[in-house]
């Protein structure tokens, strides 16, 4: 058969003329021609002259062009679009980059772009159904890539007696990579059957010769599993929340340990994106791991070797510094939009210069941190705690609880700090100085990270409960505290300003204004307070917590 | 969607052949393109190697015009697909002008068809009728092709008036097709000022065996030859008539990959 180079691709994703601009959103009241289309894995190394031979007389195909493709899956860092149930890919031909957002099974997209640069924020996105339904997810994170599949595409016509083009088929050989895998993975070969307006009953035979023929299995409608399996990666592999499996009979030491490996490993796992600055959430993530690691340490008394705590404790209050001042700059860029909606329209505008100076100071701290994070300090503080905690044996003096269940450690130690949360608040003169108000808060939040450190030994369902009231009480104290370190802040960046400079003025005025909102919705936080408090001391949850945690010891004493 | 009628009172001027190379171009360039073969002769429908199914057009002809979708055929080509002459047949009240609106009727069988293509080439029959009025009224511009004689001139003139009567505004963009640059005729007749109610494009389709052996090659030239003059001649006509009708924009295939 006489080969023809000219006849036209199927791989023609757009063939557009050269300089002809492609159309920004590409599906936008377009209905799709074909919904139907089957493919089917192939044995490795079938190239196109081979999937000629297998298919014998019984399909004659005529080998067409061939096209190079790439294709790269996104997700934020924490797997929050797998978590929706939706996959963004960015697929790249010769003839330009289309983005698209799809249901895992479905061979439709939700909405398709044509998009060229590497997409990383939402913001950056034109305005859509694409970038809606992404930005929802997202929050305040970035997508990231997660593995690129590069791979050649060859069309194939099958032919009826006429010569006639009756289906199309697409022979894909593909290999995939990702970062920190060294070996391209090899994908298996597949074809896709394609079908010709008016010839559906070819479309059915050679589906079904391929099927029960050739008995070549079907092939998934996405690539996402297969190709997440060939890099080594599972979906939903990275959570900032807490889960470490611990049993109640499991001595202390060794369940702080694997506490305590498990903070690190979040730590260390937040490092190179917050070293990058790739969204705010890797610091946030990274600081809380360090916060919660410190208040292991501390909390939980007489488990770890003492001069193990005294040496840690010192050494992780050193990275929540050196941390601390590019999370401030994070929340206030994060708040920014929100402090622009709650000015006048008017006003909105005089929020530049400060988002300005924001980012100036941001980009400096940050240059100090990404230092901070790649010193030999922070190099010998992870590479010893590691040797602490992966030893067999703890370096040092063992504590007095080491070697008690944990169950028991931790009970008393959750039911001691909630005897004192109770106490405080209860006792608290809600319109006394703030530092009472930050004291309780502190100690709450230790109550929680006990709790969560221990979750895995006590029911899930009691403890949901227990948590849920917590959680209340934090954030409402929270935001007393956080409203009012906010409204500092914005006081001391406007003596920044010049107040004699006449550009300096409005953003000097709006700032005002910000910070009298602040302190206003920091008012409305600190009536609400009692309810909030009373919640949690209620005749239910105190119940709960005696259940739980309240030891016989302590009923005894 | 836009809709391009190929027409010419006189038959033998190439119609058929600018029809089919001109959808082929577009389809090429990323349009998604129908063409409706309309003519009697099938010939579009043959160069693109379907089968016209005249013995199945007493069933046909029971239809709905719903069913437009059923009778579509994909061509050797993505993005080209035919409507053939046999759904022509079906609704031969549209071919014959029995119908009474035929316009109405005309582009309610395409209705259904707007979200799909983003251009629709129509091949029409030759003939100047209720019919042809029809085809005026539904396309956004009509491509002439017309043989540089005087009598090819005279049928052009013919068409000018029929539309000056009718009030019909649809732009005509004439070309010369089948030149032969060895005719002095030829070669008067292209320098001669053109009618001033039709715009003459710049491209001349030359008389070529090429063109003739699609017949053969049942494909269009402008895939087994798109080189040669008369190739390069159809490539020309196609830009020079898609900047005309303007609004032709590709469409990514949404079906490439996964």
């Amino acid at each position: 058969m006489r080969a023809n180079p000219n006849r036209a691709s199927i791989f023609g994703i757009f063939q557009s003329d050269r300089g002809m601009p492609l159309p920004k959103r590409v599906f936008s009241n377009i209905r799709m021609n074909e919904s139907k289309i089957s493919g089917f894995l192939l044995p490795h190394n079938v190239g196109a002259e081979r999937l000629v031979s297998l298919l014998g007389g019984e399909v004659r195909c005529q080998i067409g062009e061939a096209a190079d493709f790439s294709l790269k899956f996104f997700d934020s860092f924490d797997w929050r679009l797998h978590a929706a149930g939706l996959r963004l890919l960015q697929m790249r031909s010769p003839q330009g980059a289309v983005l698209r957002l799809k249901p895992p099974d479905a061979g439709e997209p939700l909405d398709a772009i044509a998009f060229d640069p590497e997409p990383h924020w939402p913001a950056d996105l034109p305005e859509g159904l694409l970038r809606t339904e992404i930005a929802r997810r997202l929050d305040m994170r970035a997508v990231l890539p997660l593995a690129t599949v590069t791979g050649k595409a060859t069309g194939l016509a099958v032919l009826n007696e006429d010569s006639k083009t009756v289906v199309w088929l697409q022979l894909l050989n593909m290999r995939c990579v990702a970062e920190g895998v060294e070996e391209p993975r090899v994908l298996w070969p597949r074809v896709r059957v394609l079908p010709v307006k008016g010839y559906q009953s070819d479309f059915d035979r050679v589906s079904d010769f391929m099927a029960s023929e050739m008995e070549w299995p079907k092939a998934p409608e996405c690539l996402f599993d297969e190709v997440m399996a060939a890099v080594g990666r599972e979906p939903g592999d990275y959570s900032s929340k807490m889960s470490v499996s611990l049993s109640p009979e499991m001595t202390a030491i060794d369940a702080m340990r694997r506490v305590l490996r498990d903070l690190l490993d979040t730590l260390e796992r937040n490092i190179p994106g917050t070293r990058e600055d790739l969204d705010s959430e890797f610091l946030h993530d990274l600081r809380v791991a360090t916060r919660r690691t410190r208040s292991a340490l501390s909390q939980v008394k007489q488990v770890l070797p003492e001069t193990v705590v005294e040496d840690f404790k010192q050494r992780f209050a050193w990275l929540g510094q050196v941390t601390g001042p590019v999370r401030d700059l994070d929340v206030f860029l994060l708040e920014l939009p929100r402090y622009r909606a709650s000015l006048p329209a008017s006003m909105a505008g005089d929020l530049d210069a400060l988002e300005e100076h924001l980012r100036v100071a941001h980009a400096k701290e940050q240059a100090i941190l990404k230092g901070e994070l790649e010193s030999e300090r922070m190099a010998r503080l992870l590479e010893d705690w590691h040797a602490v905690l992966d030893a067999e044996t703890v370096p040092g003096k063992p504590a007095m609880f080491a070697d008690l269940p944990i169950e028991q450690v931790a009970s008393k130690r959750i039911w001691r700090m909630y005897k004192k949360v109770l106490k405080a608040g209860r006792t608290i003169d809600v319109d006394g100085p703030a530092e009472d108000m930050h004291e309780l808060r502190k100690d709450c939040k230790k109550l929680r990270y006990l709790i969560e450190f221990f979750q895995g030994i006590y029911p899930k369902r009691e403890l949901k409960e227990l948590v849920k009231a917590l959680k209340v009480l934090l954030d409402n104290l929270g935001e007393f505290q956080d409203l009012e370190v906010q409204a500092d802040k914005l006081r001391s960046f406007a003596r920044d300003f010049d107040p004699q400079d006449p550009h300096s003025m409005p953003t000097v005025m709006a700032i005002g204004a910000l910070v009298a909102d602040l302190l206003r919705h920091q008012q409305a936080a600190h009536a609400r307070f009692t309810d909030c408090f009373d919640a949690f001391d209620s005749v239910e949850n105190r119940a709960r917590y005696t259940h739980l945690f309240k030891t016989v010891d302590e009923a005894q004493a | 969607m836009k809709i391009i009628g190929v027409y010419n009172i006189k038959g033998g001027v190439g119609k058929t052949a600018t029809a089919v190379n001109v959808a082929h171009l577009a389809a090429k360039s990323g349009l998604r393109t129908l063409i409706w073969d309309l003519d009697p002769q099938a010939a579009a429908t043959f160069y693109l190697r379907v089968k016209p199914k005249v013995k199945r057009s007493q069933k046909l002809m029971r239809g709905k015009s719903s069913e437009i979708d059923d009778v579509l055929k994909g061509s050797d080509f993505r993005n080209l697909d035919l409507l053939p002459a046999d759904f022509s047949y079906r609704n031969m009240d549209l071919l014959l002008g029995e119908n009474k609106k035929p316009t109405v009727r005309l582009l309610k069988l395409l209705r259904p068809l707007s979200r799909e293509y983003d251009l629709v080439v129509l091949d029409c029959p030759p003939s100047i009728s209720l019919v042809s009025e029809n085809i005026f009224r539904a396309a956004d511009a009509l491509l002439l092709p017309t043989i540089p004689t005087t009598l090819s001139l005279r049928t052009m003139q013919q068409l000018l008036d029929f539309m000056e009567g009718h009030k019909l505004m649809t732009p005509v963009y004439a070309f010369y097709s089948m030149v032969d640059r060895r005719k002095r005729l030829h070669q008067e007749v292209i320098a001669s000022p053109g009618d001033p109610r039709c715009s003459v494009l710049q491209t001349v389709i030359p008389y070529a065996t090429e063109v003739e052996r699609m017949g053969v090659e049942r494909r269009p030239v402008t895939d087994y030859a798109p080189r040669s003059p008369a190739g390069q001649a159809y490539e020309a006509l196609w830009a020079e008539a898609r900047s005309r009708v303007g609004g032709l924009k590709p469409v990514m295939d949404p079906n490439f990959l996964f």
